[in-house]
């Protein structure tokens, strides 16, 4: 039988619908092995770091004057 | 020589000014004028195709097909069979005997087109999503809307619409939603639903769908699709908006269409320099960061030209 690797490589334009078929069973099936592995645990997604809270904003020292406008 | 397409969503009066607005061309105006000009007034677009805008056009074209076949009377299966087909052959470069060029990428390419294909229509085989059948007696899949904005402009007294294509609505415990799905790489998580509260596309959508085709929508249902080396994982997540914001969307739309009417007139788009750094980077910094008079040149050489159409319409209803 050929594997999906050599059906993919196939000019989609030949292929049968028996090889469509074995396309999506193949694909199927290892869905079902991932969701099992997943389900275990296997692929869970990393976690985020925790992140600390905001930092206190600091006073302003600066004023409009600072910027040497005439206003 | 080539004659240049002319761009039926524009004014023939005042040529630069588009008439009838898409979500694409608004998000553009939105984002820096300069980068609308470029890309929707000109046209110019970068040469290379981008791999995450084939990869999601492929996704959205395989799920049209199960959709139109599933409101056909066909199986689950018949159904897939017909997605996984199509994506086959849109994503084969027949002149080359192989894959698409551009879906190189080590989760974005076609061998993952495929799963995600397959394993985006197993998960939500038993949907409880059902897809709207129209008055007309049509499936509500690939909908193309053309939506008075209840205005003209000032300067040549020309109808505004706003207009665009929708993929599908469904129904879910009796409420209408527009359906739509986002392919990413990255991991699922509340995040990634938050980024469409507000959003200038899903606002269109639920806006259009409301008046254009009367619908009584509350939002959209958003199917995210992590597409990732070796599976694909995917969430649903519901994005609402109300009638205040649906009016206060509006009240933008008009009021960033005026401002549009107001740089074709003066013919001079400004740029919006503090908007150069985002999504990874504007593709015309280049272009902008070279001197006025030298940009044509570096336009015509480093990019190609397209016409963004949105009159020109995908489905059918």
């Amino acid at each position: 039988m050929e594997s999906l690797d050599l059906l993919m490589a196939k000019d989609p334009l030949t292929l049968t619908e028996e090889q469509i078929l074995r396309i999506v069973g193949t694909l199927r099936t290892a869905r079902n092995v991932w969701a099992k592995a997943e389900a275990a645990g296997a692929t869970k997604a990393p976690r985020a770091a925790s992140i600390a809270g905001p930092k206190k904003a600091a006073p302003a020292e600066l004023s409009l004057d600072d910027l040497g406008l005439d206003l | 020589m080539t004659e240049e397409v002319r761009n039926t969503s524009f004014s023939m009066k005042l040529p630069t000014m588009q008439l009838a607005w898409d979500s694409t061309s608004l998000g553009a105006l939105k984002e820096c004028s300069r980068k609308y000009y470029y890309s929707i007034v000109l046209g110019y677009v970068p040469r290379a195709d981008s791999v995450h805008l084939v990869f999601g056009l492929l996704v959205h074209g395989a799920s049209e097909r199960y959709n139109h076949a599933k409101a056909s009377g066909a199986s689950h299966e018949q159904a897939l069979c017909a997605a996984v087909r199509w994506a086959l052959v849109e994503s084969w470069d027949a002149k080359l005997q192989r894959p698409l060029a551009v879906l190189d990428d080590k989760n974005k390419n076609r061998a993952n087109l495929i799963r995600t294909v397959v394993w985006y229509f197993e998960q939500f085989a038993e949907d409880p999503l059902e897809t709207l059948i129209l008055s007309n007696g049509k499936p509500a899949v690939e909908l193309s809307f053309d939506m008075d904005l209840g205005t003209r402009t000032a300067s040549t007294e020309e109808q505004l619409t706003l207009c665009g294509h929708m993929d599908r609505v469904a129904v879910m415990n009796g409420v209408p939603y527009v359906v739509d799905i986002k392919t990413t790489k990255n991991t699922l998580n509340s995040e990634f639903f938050h980024k469409y509260s507000p959003d200038n596309q899903f606002s269109t959508y639920t806006l259009a769908g409301k008046v254009a085709f009367d619908i009584p929508l509350r939002g959209l249902i958003v199917d995210a699709a992590q597409v990732a080396v070796s599976f694909s994982r995917f969430a649903r997540g519901i994005v609402t908006r109300d009638e205040a914001q649906l009016e206060e969307f509006l009240r933008d739309t008009l009021l960033y269409v005026k401002h549009a009417e107001g740089y074709a007139k003066e013919g001079y788009w400004p740029m919006n320099d503090k908007s150069c750094s985002n999504y990874g980077g504007c593709p015309y910094r280049e272009v902008c960061s070279k001197s006025p008079a030298s940009r044509d040149k570096w336009l015509s050489m480093g990019f190609q030209k397209r016409v963004w159409d949105p009159l020109q319409r995908r489905g059918d209803i």
